[in-house]
């Protein structure tokens, strides 16, 4: 089906109106004509006269008017044609402005000359544009970092394997070794985490919301955890409370609240305690994992939940994307992340505030 | 060569280190920037191997208060970071050279050996000097065209010795520039080690200047 055509549309419709009031403007005119000449040529001519000179002037008359409408219309045609061709030149120049860019190119459009009536979509065109480029730089910046950060467990790879394959002794070997294998497991981790976080960005939240008991999910999580945490010999624990239901995806609230908890495990040293509470107050429940380890520098809090940001604790290594997980989590779920100093008035106390009422988009 | 490793990541540190005395280097290794500074300051290293997201002194910054001070020692940045900026920062800094990770140790190796060769002003990449001639790639000597097998260390004597042929060098330098952190050396070791090339090359090739240190002729 042919597309409507605005300069068609235009020539249609002036054309019409033109023609209906030339149309009208001399129907009234031959009317009113015939009406005098019948009364002027009566009076002074014979009847069959008077006709015959009557006729011959209305014939006149009727030529008169009609051979010019007949001439004028075309070239009013043609007028109307190249007027609204030239009239629409600034869009054809948008045309190819925009035929000439490459995908990268994500500049405004020059709208200097542009009509003021087509300035509005050629605004909010660009305003577009630079949503596309935020997006994209967005990706770019993730793409860069993800490739480096996966650089460096891919590095430990091969330089334990290049020092294994010319170790001398055994201990030398097997400490290479062992090297590779950790270092394999952290890629894992770190790969794992990066899915994870892609996920989220991308809405693929796996199953639908539902009523999460919040105690219940913590048993879960830190009964996962408590090997680690026993093997470092820290005491980790989950303070009894009232049930706490919130609207929520329990697999990644779990994946929120073991982050929280494997990062308080991971930077709490040897002989530290990390605390787990859910409480439930006025419309909101908090969920609260606090720990005695070293804390975090005030002038650090803000770039908490930066992604690859971590704050290297001597002997571990994250991903550095856990707690942009959890932030992420978080906000899907309409909740508050606040840090805190954490207890006994050091190590650090991360809470996730829920809003009861808050329902979670599936 | 002894050479000092700064890097934060614990697994790719202790590799790096132990890759690269395999390749014949004395290699210190510490995990900060603030720690590396205090190292630099302390120590006389042939080079450096510089990682560039360290925690408490971050890389670029240390190269900058390092090369402020006037310290010529050659640095090799090794880093995941692969953007053309990146590469360009560091080498304006005062970098003299930039590898990414992953890499192969005999690349790094081989890069090593040329800051060195190049911050002594020489070119070539086998030195030789009296008759002696010493290829530090191949780890190889031979004397009047005779290839002579020698031990890590001695070998490690020999070459700062060649590489500054014509100067003095005294005993605590070459002691400094052999061993790394928690080796074991005794207190005459270098005495030890001159004496071993004296009896294996020529008694006459390397020349004690008494109470200041050894020399070998250019």
């Amino acid at each position: 089906m042919a597309r409507p055509s605005l300069r068609r549309r235009l020539l249609a419709l002036i054309l019409g109106l033109s023609a209906a009031a030339w149309l009208a403007v001399g129907i009234s005119a031959y009317v009113q004509v015939r009406h005098e000449a019948r009364k002027l040529f009566d009076e002074h001519f014979s009847r069959s006269e008077a006709r015959h000179a009557r006729e011959e002037i209305v014939e006149a008359l009727g030529e008169a008017l009609v051979w010019p409408l007949a001439m004028a219309l075309p070239a009013l045609a043609l007028a109307i044609w190249l007027g609204v061709g030239s009239g629409l030149r600034p869009l054809r120049a948008l045309r190819a402005q925009l035929a000439r860019r490459g995908a990268a190119d994500l500049a405004p459009l020059d709208n200097a000359r542009t009509p003021q009536e087509i300035e509005p979509l050629v605004a909010e065109l660009n305003r577009l544009f630079g949503r596309i480029d935020q997006a994209l730089q967005r990706e770019r910046r993730l793409t860069a970092d993800a490739a480096h950060e996966l650089r460096t467990p891919l590095a430990v790879l091969s330089t334990q394997a290049q020092v294994a394959r010319r170790a001398q002794g055994e201990a030398a070997r097997d400490e290479a070794l062992e090297a590779i294998v950790a270092g394999a497991e952290r890629a894992a981790r770190l790969i794992e985490q990066m899915l994870t976080l892609a996920r989220l960005e991308a809405g693929q939240l796996g199953e639908r919301a539902g009523r999460v008991e919040l105690h219940e999910l913590a048993r879960s999580v830190l009964a996962e955890a408590a090997p680690r945490a026993v093997e470092k010999n820290i005491d980790i624990s989950l303070e009894e409370g009232a049930p706490a239901e919130i609207q929520g995806h329990a697999a990644l609230l779990s994946i929120l609240l073991r982050n929280l908890v494997d990062n308080a495990v991971r930077y709490t040293p040897a002989g530290g305690r990390v605390l787990v509470t859910v409480a439930g107050h006025a419309g909101k429940v908090e969920l609260k994992v606090a720990d005695n380890g070293p804390g975090v520098p005030p002038a650090e809090v803000g770039r908490l939940g930066e992604r690859f940001h971590r704050l290297a604790p001597p002997g571990e290594s994250g991903s550095g994307l856990g707690l942009s997980i959890v932030l992420r989590i978080a906000e899907l779920h309409g909740a508050r992340v606040r840090f805190s100093p954490g207890l006994e008035h050091r190590g650090l106390g991360a809470s996730v505030e829920f809003e009861k009422t808050w329902s979670v988009p599936d | 060569m002894r050479v000092l490793v700064v890097e934060d990541d614990p697994l790719l540190g202790r590799g790096v280190q132990a890759g690269l005395e395999q390749a014949g280097f004395a290699a210190d290794w510490v995990r900060d920037g603030i720690a590396a500074d205090a190292a630099l300051g302390a120590e006389d290293y042939a080079a450096v191997v510089l990682d560039l997201g360290l925690p408490r002194l971050e890389g670029l910054e240390l190269l900058r208060k390092v090369r402020g001070t006037g310290d010529r020692t050659p640095v090799l940045i090794l880093s995941a970071r692969d953007a053309l900026e990146d590469r360009v920062k560091g080498l304006d800094a005062g970098a003299d050279d930039y590898v990414v990770k992953p890499f192969q140790f005999e690349e790094l190796a081989a890069r090593l050996r040329a800051l060195v060769r190049r911050a002594h002003g020489e070119a070539a990449p086998v030195l030789s000097a009296s008759g002696v001639t010493l290829d530090p790639g191949a780890r190889t000597v031979s004397w009047q065209g005779r290839a002579v097998d020698l031990p890590a260390r001695e070998f490690d004597v020999l070459h700062e010795l060649m590489l500054n042929a014509g100067r003095v060098l005294s005993r605590e330098h070459l002691q400094g520039r052999v061993y790394r952190w928690g080796e074991e050396v005794g207190s005459n070791a270098i005495d030890v080690h001159i004496h071993h090339l004296r009896r294996k090359l020529a008694p006459q090739l390397i020349r004690t200047i008494r109470g200041v240190g050894y020399l070998i002729p250019r």
